[in-house]
């Protein structure tokens, strides 16, 4: 063992190497404790697609297409999913087309290369076909029904994508025909198919040299599919504005958003078509860039043109006239369904829904512009009942947080009376007072207590959220890229608030920035945070401050965000703080003005304290160059940017992928690490040190380049290259190490490397640093391994104080999280183990690294779509929790060093109470025994 | 609704229909083309069909789990090339298909209850494809596996450790325990087995005792020491108390 090593964190030096030489380097999980403390939500995304199912006589489930490339089916009474298939991403809009008859599902998406059709009972693949167009639009499709013994059935699906029509046999997805839309270096777009009542097929596409190409496709049977192309000048036409449908009677209905006008045509022998302006029927009003057209439904002669977000009209269409069937103000959405004896028309409109036949039964799902998806079902009269929601916009989380849970009563009222230095003095006869007040009522607290333990209180009052005493109960505040606000309680995943934002969007990365200002430490003030986000119309900055344990606006007369005069480059939570305990937030907006929020003079007088201290740096992806500035306070109490350094990276062909900081006010317990003869390797502490990586080719060779470069001076501390070799790259940045992970080209396999940093040799001032005064560059130690995976995130766990030894959590390919005990990734782990080493407890090398499914903190669960992995501190030294966010949600805790500061929970209480009271019994036996032998032998 | 906390007017952007317990029968009543299963007609694949990129190669395969039915374990298994750069599902009876482009790919099985070996394919530029095993650490060694490709599962994959249960053996047989226990044992039950009585014993345990007995030739330390600091009458003493106590 170490022996009376000289570190000051000798406890637990020794406690690692006990750890280390011991224990073996698994955390694993027991059966028993499955869903103890994590939680898994499965999601789907955004729907765009969806149809009820119709394969059952009963139907009981909806199939859904996602714009997250999901296809899924729903149990239509419960909200629950089926089955679910994460098909490859790719496209920005996810599915494009579900199409469901009878017993046929079939599924388009990427542009229309991948049709794959499943089961609709259980979700098994039955057929698939697979194309490369990487077409960048959605395609269109159909199914195509023919007819066998009197009765119809899906004979193909045709497939219309912006170059090529194909039509694949419904058996077994065969390609019968492929056929390129456009012939000689044509362009155009808006496509249309239809399958005419005569079983004849046709795609209208509209040119963007102003015609409009119609072209048949009969099939002759033993032949296959014959093709007549036709094409119809219309110099009106343009790809971009034009929108057609084809109704029952075989009309197609084209509205032109330029010249606000509808034309009509025949689509089986019509030769021009016939314009109708909006004027001339009658409407006056509406938005051109919402126009839009649609069928009714398959079969039925009328349309609806959408004039604008708010406003259809039903219309009637022929071969050279249109007719107003009916105007429907104030209706947001439409859909119909078929009854046994006539077509139903149902209006959603924001507050209630209209109906003509008050005696069927329906189901509407709806999804909402936040994600929601509702199931309504009607119930007598007119009123209809939310089923189920799923709150599908934690699909698409941009931004999370986790905070801490506000104090109980009691323990706040202890606060109000020690926590905060109070304003007016008080004299001892009334802090006396107070103190027995104060007690008097923890008292009667606890009395409440029992009276609650002894007969559990029949009305269940829900109680505001508490904390627990070790800190393991967090809110997650979660912001989605649709604007939708989430505060989930953590013990279960639970909604406890939500707030929508419907003007906002992320900036361009994908990102919001959210802020914690103010934690729940400081009682009497609430919780602040902030969510910096762009306004979805300007463009410019929006800013939005809320509590974050409640969800409700600090500013109540700017319920939907306060919208700011510019754009905003960055935003930053200042590391100082004010009077009342809040973070400023700076903005810096794109012609690198400096805005705090709040502006308020207290703020204003930090900053003045603090100048010329404050550093940031900004990097610009494109040119790969980074530049630092020091905030500023001019005399005019104007805050501003002076620039301290800038840095063009040596090559410029390289694009900067990551900058990654340390995580701000990071706990390092131990200074260094006591080596075998009891010398001690300072760690190199910087806690100013960004990891830029960058990405490029070079005389066609892949590069990766780490640089280390120290953000107050510019300085670069160090700088390694690998060559071919290609990201993604995930890279980690904690204490004196960096671990990033890539793709190795030339043995075609991922990597994983480690690089420390120690102080070189000399003295040093170990309670400050200062980049300004160090000049003496670090020792760096760095070693790779093998992983045998990609990843799609990697983090690094954070503990309250930094004793706890460091894991990091990897989120692997198949759906699994998977931990791994920094300790394994140590640089300095040697080839020709010594007996030092042994003594150190450092393991020899071994190139590859292993998953061992032990280590997967999901289990058998699949966690898909994993995006990024959010770490907290508990209360607890030992706990960390844990957040991945992506398509799913999965919280759990980890505890990387094992539970050393509270008894395990398999701890054996009786066990151990048994043995002690058999001990005491023994002992008083024992003790009667001897005195009985003392005294019989005093009397022999 | 609860959703309406924001205050702000929601746009609903999709509505679906569901009529309870009505078929929905497309009403196209004169559907005039004859039926029969449409043959691919050979001419239109040469005058237009460009088909798939011709980049792009059809890799085939099978996964079986012993004594398992397919459908029982491909629900949630999937088949992963390069983890995650492409994707293939699984059909009715365990089969699969994967589109990829010529290079060397790792193909796995990704089950979360069972463990597959992964595969690497390589595809040259003509199509040609081979199976090996995956080698990470020589990445050139050639372990051949037969193509089309076939997974055949390890067995259940273990995600948990085995909970320490208190069995009475465990204790019995710990060291400290043995250790405790065993010259227990030997002091109180060992005296026990041996008659006392029988004056063969008797005589053998006399002579044993003299034996582990310290010299009597030999000073005796303590012996030594009264000698030098008490009287010469307390050896005596001490002498017979001591042989009458052996008897």
């Amino acid at each position: 063992m170490t022996g009376q090593g000289q570190g000051f964190s000798l406890p637990w030096i020794l406690l690692a190497a006990a750890l280390v030489l011991h224990v073996p380097p698994t955390s694993g999980m027991y059966e028993d404790q499955i869903g103890k403390f994590d939680w898994h939500q499965q999601y789907i995304g955004a729907v765009r697609q969806a149809a009820f199912d119709q394969s059952a006589p009963v139907s009981k489930r909806i199939f859904v297409g996602t714009e997250s490339n999901v296809v899924a089916a729903i149990n239509s009474r419960t909200g629950q999913l089926a089955w679910r298939h994460v098909q490859e991403r790719g496209d920005p809009w996810g599915v494009d087309v579900v199409l469901h008859k009878g017993n046929v599902l079939v599924t388009v998406c990427s542009g229309g290369d991948a049709v794959r059709a499943w089961d609709p009972a259980s979700g098994t693949l039955l057929w698939e076909f697979l194309a490369k167009e990487k077409n960048d639009s959605p395609a269109k499709a159909l199914l195509v029904e023919g007819k066998q013994d009197e009765r119809s059935h899906v004979e193909s699906v045709a497939v219309l994508t912006k170059k090529t029509l194909r039509i694949l046999s419904a058996v077994d997805g065969h390609e019968m025909v492929s056929t390129e839309v456009w012939s000689g270096g044509e362009t155009g777009g808006t496509s249309v198919l239809h399958q005419a009542s005569n079983g004849q097929l046709y795609s209208v596409s509209i040119s963007s040299q102003a015609a409009v190409q119609i072209v048949s496709y009969t099939h002759v049977p033993g032949k296959g599919y014959e093709a007549v192309k036709r094409v119809i000048p219309a110099g009106w036409a343009s790809p971009q504005s034009t929108q057609c449908v084809v109704t029952g009677d075989n009309v197609l209905v084209c509205s032109e958003a330029s010249t606000n006008s509808l034309h009509t045509m025949s689509l089986v022998d019509g030769s021009g078509f016939s314009a109708v302006t909006l004027l001339s029927l009658g409407f006056n009003s509406w938005q051109p860039d919402s126009l839009a057209i649609s069928a009714v439904q398959v079969g039925r002669k009328e349309v609806l043109l959408r004039l604008a977000q708010d406003h259809y009209v039903l219309l009637q269409a022929t071969a050279d006239t249109i007719t107003v069937l009916k105007d429907l103000p104030n209706v947001y959405a439409t859909t119909t369904a078929r009854s046994q004896d006539r077509d139903i028309m149902f209006l959603v409109t924001v507050y209630t829904f209209l109906k003509r036949d008050g005696s069927t039964g329906y189901r509407a799902l709806l999804q909402m512009e936040d994600q929601t998806l509702l199931m309504l079902q009607q119930l007598q009269g007119n009123q209809g009942h939310v089923m189920w929601q799923r709150n599908e916009a934690l699909a698409s989380i941009s931004a999370v947080d986790q905070v801490d849970l506000p104090v109980s009563e009691t323990e706040s009222k202890f606060e109000e009376e020690f926590g905060e230095e109070s304003e007016e003095d008080l004299s001892i006869w009334q802090m006396f007072t107070r103190r027995i007040t104060t007690q008097l009522e923890q008292l009667k607290d606890l009395a409440d207590k029992f009276e609650e333990y002894r007969k559990p209180r029949a009305k269940q009052v829900e109680k505001q959220l508490e904390r627990d005493p070790f800190n393991l109960r967090k809110m997650i505040v979660a912001v989605t890229s649709a604007g939708k606000l989430y505060g989930l309680d953590s013990a279960n995943g639970d909604i406890v608030w939500q707030y929508f934002l419907p003007n906002i969007r992320c900036f361009g990365q994908g990102e919001m920035y959210l802020f914690v200002q103010r934690t729940t430490a400081h009682f009497p003030h609430p919780p602040q945070a902030m969510l910096v986000a762009q306004d979805k119309a300007t463009g410019n900055g929006l800013v939005f401050t809320f509590n974050p344990t409640t969800g409700q606006p600090v500013n109540t007369t700017a319920t939907s965000g306060i919208l700011q005069p510019f754009k905003v480059l960055q935003a930053i939570l200042l590391p100082v703080m004010n009077n009342h305990h809040l973070h400023p937030v700076m903005i810096v907006d794109s012609d690198h003005g400096v805005h705090i929020f709040p502006p308020s003079s207290s703020v204003l007088s930090v900053l003045k304290k603090n100048n010329g201290k404050i550093f940031l740096h900004a990097a610009d992806l494109e040119k790969s160059t980074l530049t630092g500035f020091s905030l500023t306070t001019l005399k005019d109490g104007k805050v501003e940017l002076a620039q301290a350094w800038h840095l063009s990276l040596p090559i410029p062909s390289q694009k900067i992928v990551s900058v990654v900081p340390r995580r701000a006010n990071e706990h390092v317990h131990s200074q260094g690490r006591v080596l075998s003869d009891r010398s001690v390797m300072y760690k190199y502490l910087n806690p100013n040190l960004l990891a830029v990586m960058t990405e490029g080719i070079e005389r066609d060779i892949p590069l990766l380049t780490l640089y280390l470069v120290d953000a107050v001076t510019g300085q670069v501390v160090y700088s390694m290259q690998h060559k071919r070799a290609s990201g993604p790259v995930h890279l980690v940045h904690s204490e004196n190490w960096v671990v990033y992970h890539y793709w190795n080209g030339k043995f075609r396999r991922h990597e994983v490397t480690v690089l420390e940093l120690f102080e070189s040799q000399g003295d040093r001032n170990s309670t400050t640093f200062s980049s300004l005064s160090t000049q003496s560059l670090p020792l760096v130690l760095q070693q790779a391994y093998i992983f045998p995976m990609g990843l799609s995130a990697m983090a690094v766990s954070n503990t309250e104080r930094g004793i706890t030894a460091r894991s990091l959590l990897l989120a692997l390919p198949n759906g699994g999280l998977m931990t791994l005990p920094k300790n394994i990734l140590d640089p300095r782990r040697p080839i020709i183990p010594t007996k030092q080493h042994q003594e150190e407890g450092v393991y020899p090398y071994i190139p590859e690294l292993h998953v061992n499914p032990m280590t997967l903190l999901t289990y058998n669960q699949s966690i898909e779509g994993i995006r990024g992995i959010h770490i907290g501190a508990a209360g607890l030294e030992s706990t960390s929790v844990v957040l991945a966010y992506g398509l799913d949600l999965f919280y759990t805790r980890i505890m990387p060093s094992q539970m050393f500061d509270v008894l395990k929970e398999d701890f054996d209480y009786f066990f151990i109470s048994s043995i002690l009271l058999g001990l005491v019994l023994a002992t008083l036996i024992t003790h009667r025994l001897a005195a009985m032998k003392t005294l019989n032998r005093s009397w022999r | 609704m609860e959703i309406a906390k924001g205050g702000q007017s929601y746009l609903i952007l999709l509505v679906l229909m569901n009529l309870a317990a009505v078929g929905r029968v497309l009403s196209q009543e004169d559907v005039s083309v004859g039926g029969g299963a449409v043959s691919s007609s050979a001419g239109w694949e040469e005058e237009n069909g460009t088909g798939a990129a011709p980049t792009t190669f059809k890799v085939e395969g099978k996964a079986m789990v012993p004594g398992l039915k397919t459908l029982e374990w491909i629900g949630d298994a999937k088949i992963i090339v390069d983890h995650g750069a492409y994707l293939g599902f699984f059909r009715m009876d365990g089969s699969f298909s994967l589109y990829v482009p010529s290079g060397s790919f790792v193909v796995e099985v990704v089950s979360p209850t069972w463990a597959f070996e992964p595969a690497r394919v390589d595809v040259t530029a003509k199509g040609k494809i081979r199976a090996r095993k995956v080698n990470l650490l020589q990445i050139q060694k050639n372990d051949p596996l037969p193509y089309p490709l076939r997974f055949k599962s390890k067995g259940r994959i273990n995600y948990f450790e085995r909970r320490e249960q208190w069995r009475i053996t465990d204790f019995l047989f710990n060291h400290m325990v043995i250790m405790m226990v065993l010259p227990l044992v030997l002091l109180l039950i060992l005296p026990k087995m041996i008659n006392t009585n029988d004056p063969e014993m008797q005589r053998e345990m006399q002579q044993s005792m003299n034996m582990l007995s310290p010299n009597k030739d030999l000073p005796d330390m303590s012996e030594f020491f009264t000698k030098m600091f008490g009287g010469g009458e307390t050896k005596k003493t001490t002498t017979s108390r001591k042989v009458k106590r052996r008897q």
